[in-house]
């Protein structure tokens, strides 16, 4: 492969991403609209007994939303795009012509991170006359667990869309995921206020995991190593999942 | 000179499920030839080009292309080979240069795609969207796909599908144009008038097997049933002399027209009589076997 091939593939796949509205729609707005209104409404002063990790509402939900950028990111937009591209037989297309597929899902996953970014710089300066929030206390630790945290929901993403046989199934699959995994991530309720139960529950959804490694090292709280061996668990068996999958289709 | 064989495959095997798609297959294909897989749908032509191309895994049987192995070389075969398959798309909204200028990215020599913009008639397409075209204008622009990379083998399966009577025409010169820069062309076809216009050899696919291969004309002259002379006679006009006529076969009547099986110079030997009979129909005329003769007769045969 020529290395300007790849480079490429990548330019005209960033292309499509931003011809495809829903996806920008969704990727883009959507963590803002909740940000603002999540935000706004548990916009408490930072206190002893605030559930919000010893900082304030508006600054916990500025911070956790990154996160949401990533769910949505890997659930829905990666895996219904792949899907389309592997029900309508373009993979195939794209094989047949020494495009390989690994190339389109690396691709994607650049592409995705290009999105991710943007959608986290909008949501940083779009909250910034609106909220209070702090400069990360360690930056090196919220980068980290931003690269990891998109890394492996983009690697569920992926399975999601070689497990699905159809575009329909794909959205059916992110849509029922995504919820969830959202509701119970720490960016919706606090965890802090959650009942046991449903904390439990919580800390099976890799959702979570994705939040807390933003919010730690952004509140001063550092970094747990055993959330990110989590993550990247989860990106190496979806990986290894998507390989075996893809190579069938 | 020895001519090489660019295609080779014995006795291929591929089911999907209960279902064999391919059964017993063995064909060549010889360099610089268009080769032709003619058969009715379902008779396991796409199946047995897709195992060639290294796109789908044979069950038995062996597979070269260009010497390669397309199960395990599949990789080093695609920069050398081009397809056009039959069930493909391209995401809908790539324009019609972007996906000609990614294919020749990927393309092992430097390209200019831009010539493949005019002999397949997209110049005033190149900046639509792919899923702006019509089935015709989306079908040529896989054909030119298929040949960015100036392969040396082009598999294409069904290449005229949903392209109008002249676009067909400007198609196969193309095919043509392709097999004179020296590459060897192998065409998926139900339709028997571009096997017989386009290929130099054609094998007929039926029930996944290969029922018989030669030449168009080869195929006509051995399974075509001979030429048939026909002309229009009052009907009860006695025409029995006809039958001691030099190299008729058969005469047959149905109502005014008249069919004479022979071979040969059957045509002169009858116009001759029929002169000599005081008889000058003016609508005397050979009518030839073709390729749909040849096919009738031998799927009837192995039913």
């Amino acid at each position: 492969m020529k290395p300007g091939s790849f480079l490429k593939l990548t330019w005209l796949e960033l292309k499509l991403f931003l011809r495809e509205p829903l996806a920008v729609l969704f990727t883009l707005a959507f963590p803002l609209v909740f940000m603002f209104v999540i935000a706004g409404v548990f916009n408490a002063p930072q206190g002893p007994n605030s559930p919000f990790l010893g900082v304030g509402g508006a600054e916990y939900y500025v911070v956790s939303n990154i996160g949401i950028v990533i769910g949505a990111m890997g659930l829905i937009a990666l895996p219904v795009h792949m899907a389309a591209y592997l029900e309508r037989g373009i993979i195939r297309r794209f094989r047949a012509s020494s495009v390989p597929v690994a190339a389109v899902v690396l691709a994607q996953a650049i592409v995705s991170l290009i999105v991710a970014i943007v959608a986290t710089a909008l949501l940083l300066v779009a909250a910034r006359p609106a909220y209070t929030y702090h400069f990360p206390s360690s930056l090196p630790g919220v980068v980290l667990g931003f690269v990891v945290g998109l890394i492996s929901f983009l690697a569920i993403g992926t399975l999601i869309a070689g497990v699905s046989r159809s575009t329909r199934s794909a959205q059916g699959i992110s849509f029922i995921a995504f919820f969830p995994l959202w509701l119970l991530s720490g960016a919706g309720p606090p965890l802090a206020v959650l009942p046991d139960p449903m904390r439990h529950l919580a800390d099976f959804l890799p959702l979570d995991y994705v939040v807390r490694v933003l919010q730690d090292p952004w509140f001063g709280r550092g970094i747990s190593g055993k959330d990110l061996a989590i993550l990247a668990g989860i990106a190496i068996v979806a990986t290894a999942g998507s390989v075996v999958l893809y190579q069938r289709r | 000179m020895s001519v090489s064989v660019v295609v080779e495959v014995d006795h291929l095997h591929k089911a999907y499920g209960d279902v064999v798609a391919v059964d017993d297959l063995s064909l060549q294909v010889e360099q610089g030839e268009i080769f032709g897989l003619l058969g009715p749908n379902g008779a396991g032509k796409t199946t047995t080009v897709e195992c060639a191309e290294g796109l789908r895994q044979p069950d038995g049987g062996r597979i070269r292309v260009l010497g390669l192995d397309p199960t395990r070389q599949a990789r080093e075969l695609r920069q050398r080979i081009g397809c056009q398959l039959q069930e493909a798309a391209l995401p809908d909204r790539i324009k019609v240069w972007e996906a000609l200028d990614l294919f020749a990215a990927f393309a092992p020599k430097r390209i200019d795609w831009h010539t493949a913009l005019d002999q397949w008639g997209l110049k005033d397409k190149q900046r639509a969207a792919f899923g702006s075209l019509s089935g015709g204008q989306q079908q040529r622009l896989f054909v030119a796909l298929a040949l960015v990379n100036q392969p040396e083998v082009v598999f294409l399966d069904e290449l005229t599908q949903g392209l109008d009577p002249a676009a067909r025409r400007v198609a196969w010169d193309l095919v043509r144009a392709v097999r004179d820069r020296g590459a060897t062309v192998v065409l998926v076809t139900h339709f028997m008038d571009e096997a017989q216009q386009l290929c130099d050899r054609v094998a007929v696919v039926y029930q996944g097997r290969v029922a018989a291969v030669d030449t168009p004309q080869g195929l006509i002259q051995r399974y075509g049933g001979g030429v048939r002379v026909v002309f229009s006679s009052a009907p009860d006009r006695d025409l029995g002399w006809l039958r001691q006529t030099p190299h008729v076969t058969a005469v047959a009547r149905q109502g005014p027209r008249v069919e004479v099986a022979g071979d040969g110079p059957v045509l002169a030997h009858v116009g001759a009589a029929l002169i000599a009979h005081g008889m000058e129909p003016t609508d005397l005329r050979l009518e030839q076997p073709t390729l749909e003769d040849v096919f009738l007769n031998i799927t009837r045969r192995t039913e």
